[in-house]
């Protein structure tokens, strides 16, 4: 008879082991997994000063940037660049700079059907008397940025009428459906032409797909709308968007010469320009009472018709500096506050610093993504002065980058179906005194509970009922796909994520006809694909969370005598649900 | 041997030569309004690399190629006409535009205010259509030439009562 080894001992020793090794791998910094990564962040500058200003992607998810560069004595361009989503690598880039004059590109927008690119921003010139003026000029480019026509817009105010005029672009937007460009902008009604500050309001522009070819000036498709706030102050637009019938949703903030702190100015549009009921009967202004507020970006949810609004909103802490503020609206009308977020990045010995959003983005699972800057004014903040942070559809807060996005600023971000980020602003390289673009494609991990609608998985027999649900090939079947689907979204040093776990019996077809035997080796591999037991890494430990505990634990599980019961299933579908 | 047919013979073969031109010519525009999204692309880089070699003759590849109602010839020669114009500040390549993508009065506007701006010149400011360039043109013009003559009354030809005031104020600051 074989001697058998002393159980008292094993148990005890094995118990060390195992305890050291659970230790040892909590511990380790391998599993201090991130929860976003960036896969590359090309950069591109002139010996000047370059700022990326706008970023969107096309349908095979390659990477458009704009912005403006410095051209030497002439002035600035605009600076436009396609970047393969694959490997980041430059595939066109275009500049613009179509008589010398400075010319700011600010934003950037793809229509996803034609793949053309739709460029916005302003010119910038001084007369000869030394006054600034400044006229929006847009320009469109086909999807390998050939430059393929532009059109401008001046106040009529502009060259003469009145001196010093602005007339600038600040963000554009694509209605997908019918292909419609609309551009917001900041511009002088002339009706103060000796202080042109008070003069400022929004401003849209509403184009077809040809962006101005065609149309005689102004080149729109519908007269060019000013909105003046109801105080008559110097209004400037911020953000865009519209939604299915093409209301628009404008959002930025105004001032008084008696009321000179900013406060969150939000307005609707119908699809021909003239003002409709939002959140009031007409423009709603929204005043924190401690200082300056900037509504900064605006953004549509497409499945369910919210409006997310996010800003600057000055604090009430003896600081006074001003924090995000996120506010989810509900789509009737009026709207009604779904819930408001904040997020401050002051803690401990450093409470002063500002948050100012750049750019709101939503990806198919309704999570908010909220890219922005921060100011420090005694110059304590040490790192990053940058965030992205993401909030699901509840506004509970996902997580911010915790990658280096050595930026010193972000301007603007955008999601794709992939749980891909993109965000582009400028930065100082090492060893260089000037600021150059800089581009980023970050992928996010350990996502799995944001990519639920509603936050479930829809399960057969659901629930499972002890002693009367029977235990299906077909549960075994859905727990393999979901299971196998969340190890994608798990990172463990490889950006496709978690290795997929090759299944015993594959092929576990639910008929009668070919029968196969729900065995523990069926059971136990899922659970190790969840756990990290077994030398298999596991989701939970690859996004650094505890492991699952199970009832009848995986060790006493005895093969052709453990019955395998509903508890089990359950368990299973749990945290496969519940998977970071 | 000498072949001979009827006239209605001849007649048959030029009517189904000329219907296999046209359903050639036919099937080819049907073909490039039917390019996918990637050879659509493909095609765009093609031209692109026209463009970069700054040839007009190079162009003529481009010929026949329309990508979503986009004559691609003509966005190639405005490209290279476009960025000669305002390199050169020489009225001519606006002349090159195809006036619908690009507009050719635009172009000229542009350069005729570049010239006039550093060269006063009354006779190219009066060739400019654009309304508001045109009247800043002018007040350029009589600006210069007020500070010329040292005469605020000359400031008193600018029509634009903005730019006479600053006409005044900028010749006074100088005298």
């Amino acid at each position: 008879m074989r001697r058998q080894p002393d159980s008292k001992y094993l148990k005890i020793s094995t118990g060390i082991i195992s305890g050291l090794l659970s230790f040892l791998i909590l511990v380790s910094p391998v599993w201090a997994a991130p929860r976003n990564l960036v896969l590359f962040g090309p950069s591109y500058g002139t010996l000047g000063d370059d700022y990326g200003n706008g970023v969107d992607i096309d349908t095979s998810s390659n990477i458009f940037v704009a912005g403006v560069e410095d051209a030497g004595p002439t002035g600035r361009a605009y600076r436009t660049i396609k970047y393969s989503g694959a490997t980041g690598s430059v595939l066109f880039s275009s500049r613009f700079l179509p008589w010398n004059a400075s010319f700011f590109g600010r934003d950037v927008a793809i229509n996803k059907s034609s793949g053309r690119v739709y460029v916005t921003g302003y010119e910038q010139n001084v007369d000869i008397y030394g006054n600034i003026y400044s006229g929006v000029i847009n320009a469109l480019f086909d999807n390998s940025l050939n430059f393929i026509s532009f059109n401008y817009f001046y106040t009529t105010t502009s060259f003469g009428a009145c001196l010093n005029v602005t007339t600038k672009a600040e963000d554009i937007v694509i209605h997908q459906t019918s292909g419609n460009v609309f551009v917001s902008g900041t511009s002088n009604n002339g009706r103060d032409c000796n202080n042109p500050g008070n003069g400022l309001n929004f401003l849209v522009l509403k184009y077809d797909s040809n962006f101005g070819f065609g149309q005689p000036y102004p080149f729109t498709i519908a007269p060019p709308v000013l909105i003046d706030s109801p105080n008559m102050g110097s209004d400037s637009a911020q953000g865009i968007a519209v939604d299915n019938f093409q209301n628009i949703y404008m959002v930025g903030y105004t001032s008084t010469s008696t009321k000179p702190d900013k406060d969150w100015m939000l307005v609707k549009l119908d699809s021909s320009g003239n003002i409709v009921p939002w959140i009031n009967a007409g423009v709603t202004i929204t005043d924190s009472g401690f200082g300056d507020d900037e509504a900064r970006a605006v953004k549509i949810d497409p499945i369910s018709g919210a409006v997310y609004v996010a800003g600057s909103f000055q604090s009430s802490n003896p600081n006074n500096d001003a924090d995000m503020r996120l506010v989810k609206y509900t789509s009737t009308t009026p709207a009604q506050i779904i819930w408001t977020q904040t997020w401050d990045a002051g803690s401990g010995s450093i409470t002063n610093i500002s948050e100012y959003p750049t750019a709101i983005d939503i990806d198919n699972f309704g999570s908010v993504f909220i890219s922005m800057n921060l100011t420090d004014p005694i110059g304590a903040l040490v790192g990053n002065k940058n965030r992205i942070i993401k909030y699901n559809y509840l506004g509970q807060l996902l997580w911010q980058n915790a990658q280096s996005l050595d930026a010193d600023a972000i301007n603007d971000m955008v999601v794709d179906s992939s749980k891909n980020v993109y965000s582009v602003g400028q930065f100082v390289q090492a060893g260089h005194s000037d600021l150059d673009f800089k581009t980023f494609k970050i992928k996010q991990f350990c996502t799995a509970t944001s990519s639920l609608q509603d936050g479930k998985i829809i399960w057969d027999d659901n629930p499972l009922i002890p002693n009367q649900t029977k235990i299906r090939a077909r549960h075994i079947e859905q727990l393999r796909q979901w299971i196998n689907e969340r190890r994608t979204d798990a990172y463990s040093g490889d950006p496709n994520g978690l290795p997929l776990i090759a299944w015993t019996n594959p092929n576990i077809i639910p008929t009668n006809a070919n029968p196969v035997t729900i065995k523990k080796t069926h059971l136990t591999e899922m659970r190790n694909a969840l756990d990290n037991f077994n030398a298999t890494i596991g989701i939970y430990r690859a996004c650094g969370e505890p492991t699952p505990i199970w009832t009848d634990p995986t060790p006493t599980l005895i093969a052709n005598e453990s019955k395998i019961r509903a508890v089990h299933i359950q368990e299973l579908r749990d945290k496969t649900q519940n998977a970071p | 041997m000498q072949l001979q047919f009827s006239r209605r013979t001849v007649v048959f073969i030029v009517a189904v030569l000329a219907i296999a031109i046209l359903a050639f010519l036919a099937y080819d525009r049907i073909k490039l309004h039917n390019l996918s999204p990637e050879e659509k692309v493909a095609k765009q880089a093609e031209v692109h690399a026209l463009i970069e070699s700054g040839d007009f003759n190079q162009c003529n590849a481009a010929r026949g190629l329309n990508i979503d109602g986009i004559d691609y010839e003509a966005v190639c020669r405005n490209n290279i006409a476009i960025k000669n114009a305002f390199t050169e500040l020489d009225l001519k390549w606006c002349d090159e535009l195809d006036n619908k993508l690009m507009l050719v009065q635009d172009c000229k506007d542009q350069i005729l205010l570049n010239q006039a701006s550093s060269t006063p010149n009354l006779e190219k400011c009066n060739q400019i259509f654009n309304p508001d360039r045109h009247a800043y043109c002018l007040a350029v013009y009589w600006t210069k030439q007020a500070l010329a003559e040292k005469k605020t009354e000359v400031c008193t030809n600018i029509v634009n009562l903005n730019y006479r005031a600053a006409c005044r104020d900028y010749v006074v600051k100088r005298l």
